[in-house]
């Protein structure tokens, strides 16, 4: 192929400009490509201002009264409910560094504080939900037959010994696994696979947006619904945003069931919280996927949001299938609020012999415990020679974060990837931050280039864990996630070469880059909710 | 027109006018082939390209990467040409602002006062066209600067540009679909100091 010439940049000349004070609009960039915004940041930011500013309103209403004695009644109830609330808040199972920051905020707008703890607290706003999802578990469980893995190292059979203890999740030996360095390799599969569907197809996801991939998979499932293939999607409805009212209609009228989570604006709570994040795609009970990628186009770089986006996937086939087939249908039974049959689509996974563990897991609000969060530590704690992270978001609790630096002292080779091109600001200034407070305890971090990761695994010389599960709060404590964790050696060797293949194309800084004054007010601040973010 | 997805990759951009034929190689060399070309609605200085590429094109994920490295390079050069003079130009501002303040103070009073503080003006006055003239000095010299540091990034940013699509060819397959009739000017030299300047 002839070498290409390159681009100059662009001269403005006189007659160029003389011409655009005629014409229409300019654009200052070489190449324009597609690109979408977020608007429900703005949403929930104008909710919480809302409520501030009826307390506020009713402050300055009163302050006007002729008896001001009413005021400063108002505040005084106001204040020892604030206080109430703040022990209130010590006193629960929240993380620390959480507990800190809902008492400082309380305290500090003890007008309004306590308003939006109670409405965002699980305890009260997620109670009712809770308790169905513990129906729906007694219920199912017994659908998913005792499993637990043999042939296990002490570690791997330590941490599927947790997940059992934890959430009755099994271990399974008998699994095959493929792993996708790409939302574009994982998808290309899938499309594959659906072509094969013959009895189901189950899709849950966080973000579904209108575009190629789903007009892509649509195609396929269109033709097999009318081969008489049950097609069930779930998307999340903060997720879905671009998930247009047409695409979803039209997918009805054909026959599709599709379901949104917890919706929006109809059912109105800060519970809106909670997001389904989970990734899972179930194939006739055979085939399973799950990894970061959403059914969106800039997962598979068909737009370019944030630069090139890194992800990735997995392929489950064998017996570990039934568990993300009785996730899925959890889940659907939870929404549809309609007992679900789940004997029909159990059991139809493929026989493989294989001495290798898989063990998936979920998590989320329906389980007290922090069950991502704790095979993560896991996972690092187990690491002998190396440990690599990648993820898109670094804001770790303190006892993760010290569980890294203890590895990176004791000699374990501890990489962590990062994004170098952000996709919400104020998480990347924290998520930086911290990451580069890590250097000086031999951690090395790496800045993938112009590039966002939304990949999340983690890898030591042993096992790994590949799913949907961030490096962050809300994945540790208020979204639902899934995952899977595996020792098989195949995968582990597909992990790591996805890892040697990225650490060229990133930039590995030697010492914390020196940010001035304006920045470090700003991460100072940031620091202050980085627990609740 | 009817898009082939299961077999094609389809991508649309709008590119300057005058940057079109380069750009276009560079995307050729990323396996793409120009379908379209039209002016762009709502941008008069570009022109909207729509193209494709095979869908199971080998190196794929290697080449949707070199290709946003390679938007992104692109794009670069005009934010470093169009903030290549702000520090000089904001350093002179300031100066222009401090020397006016001095030279209106310095006026009042030498107009006002007979004694001291009219001496006291004049020196304002001196002090301003001091400022007026180091201004354009500084600026001069920062000008200078920045147009240097500004060149280095522009070609740091071409030899990148450079790098990612030599890297390309080499991935692309030599028989991938090529579009016709599409001649391409020769190869022009890069001077960033004289572009930064012009």
């Amino acid at each position: 192929m002839d070498r290409p010439n390159l681009p100059t940049f662009p001269t403005r000349s006189l007659e160029d400009r003389s011409r655009r004070r005629r014409q229409r609009f300019t654009e200052d960039k070489l190449v324009k490509i597609r690109t979408e915004h977020n608007n429900v940041g703005a949403f929930k930011t104008m909710l919480a201002a809302l409520v501030i500013l009826i307390q506020l309103g009713i402050i300055i209403a009163l302050s006007f009264l002729p008896a001001t004695i009413a005021l400063v009644w108002y505040l005084a109830v106001m204040f020892v409910i604030s206080v109430f609330t703040a022990i209130s808040v010590m006193s629960s199972h929240r993380n620390t560094q959480a507990k800190a920051v809902w008492v400082l905020f309380i305290l500090l707008f003890f007008f309004c504080g306590f308003i939006i703890y109670f409405m965002s607290n699980d305890k009260y706003m997620y109670a009712r939900a809770r308790r169905r999802h513990r129906e729906i578990f007694a219920r199912s469980e017994h659908f998913l037959p005792e499993h637990t893995a043999v042939n296990a190292s002490d570690e791997m059979a330590h941490m599927c010994a947790y997940l059992n203890s934890a959430g009755n999740f099994r271990s399974y030996n008998n699994t095959r696994l493929n792993y996708f360095s790409s939302g574009a390799q994982l998808f290309d599969d899938v499309i594959e696979s659906l072509k094969g569907a013959q009895s189901f197809v189950f899709i849950e996801y966080y973000a579904v947006s209108d575009g190629v991939l789903i007009s892509r998979i649509w195609d396929v499932l269109e033709e097999k619904i009318k081969q008489g293939v049950d097609v069930r999607m779930i998307y999340d409805d903060v997720g879905s945003r671009a998930f247009s009212h047409a695409m979803r209609k039209k997918m009805r009228a054909a026959g599709a069931q599709v379901r949104v989570f917890n919706r929006l604006l109809s059912r109105f709570t800060f519970a809106m919280n909670y997001r389904d994040h989970r990734k899972i795609i179930v194939i006739d009970g055979k085939i399973a996927y799950t990894g970061g990628s959403n059914v969106a186009d800039e997962y598979i770089n068909e737009k370019h949001m944030h630069g090139y986006w890194k992800d990735t996937g997995l392929r489950i086939e064998g017996e570990a299938v039934d568990s993300f087939t009785l996730f899925f249908l959890r889940q659907w039974e939870f929404i549809t609020n309609k007992k679900c049959e789940y004997t029909p689509y159990m059991g139809h996974y493929e026989r493989f012999s294989s001495s290798y563990v898989a063990a998936p897991y979920v998590d989320g609000p329906e389980y007290e415990l922090t069950i991502c969060k704790s095979v993560f530590e896991h996972v690092i704690s187990s690491a002998r020679e190396r440990l690599y992270i990648m993820t898109p978001y670094f804001i770790p609790d303190d006892s993760v974060t010290q569980c890294i630096i203890n590895k990176a002292l004791s000699g374990v080779d501890v990489r962590i990837i990062l994004p170098s091109v952000p996709d919400k600001y104020y998480v990347y200034l924290v998520t930086c931050d911290n990451a580069e407070k890590l250097i000086k305890h031999g951690v090395k971090i790496y800045y993938l280039r112009d590039s966002f990761v939304h990949s999340k695994l983690a890898i030591n010389e042993t096992c790994a864990v590949v799913g949907t599960v961030n490096f962050d709060m809300r994945s540790f404590y208020q979204q639902f996630e899934d995952a899977l964790l595996t020792d098989d050696q195949n995968v582990l060797a597909q992990i790591n070469a996805d890892f040697e293949n990225t650490f060229p194309d990133c930039d590995n800084p030697q010492k914390p880059a020196k940010n001035g004054l304006v920045k470090t007010v700003a991460i100072a601040l940031l620091r202050l909710v980085s627990p609740l973010m | 027109m009817s898009k082939d997805y299961n077999n094609y990759d389809y991508l649309s951009v709008s590119v300057k006018s005058d940057q079109l034929s380069r750009i276009l190689q560079c995307y050729r060399a990323l396996g793409w082939t120009e379908i379209t070309t039209e002016d762009d609605k709502q941008y008069y200085d570009m022109k909207y390209v729509r193209l494709r590429r095979p869908h199971k094109i080998p190196n794929k994920d290697r080449l949707q990467y070199l290709q946003v490295r390679m938007e992104r390079a692109i794009n670069s050069l005009v934010e470093i040409t169009g903030n290549a003079h702000v520090k000089s130009t904001a350093v002179a501002v300031f100066i222009v602002f401090v020397a006016v303040c001095f030279a209106v103070l310095g006026l009042w009073l030498v107009m006002s006062f007979s004694d001291v503080l009219n001496f006291i003006g004049w020196i304002c006055v001196g002090l301003s066209l001091a400022g007026a003239v180091l201004s354009v000095i500084l600026c001069f010299v920062l000008r200078r600067r920045e147009c240097k540091i500004a060149t280095g990034k522009i070609i740091e940013k071409l030899r990148l540009t450079q790098a990612l699509i030599e890297e390309a060819i080499e991935l692309v397959p030599a028989d991938t679909e090529k579009s016709e009739g599409f001649d391409d000017p020769a190869p022009q030299e890069v001077n960033g100091q004289e572009a930064v300047n012009g």
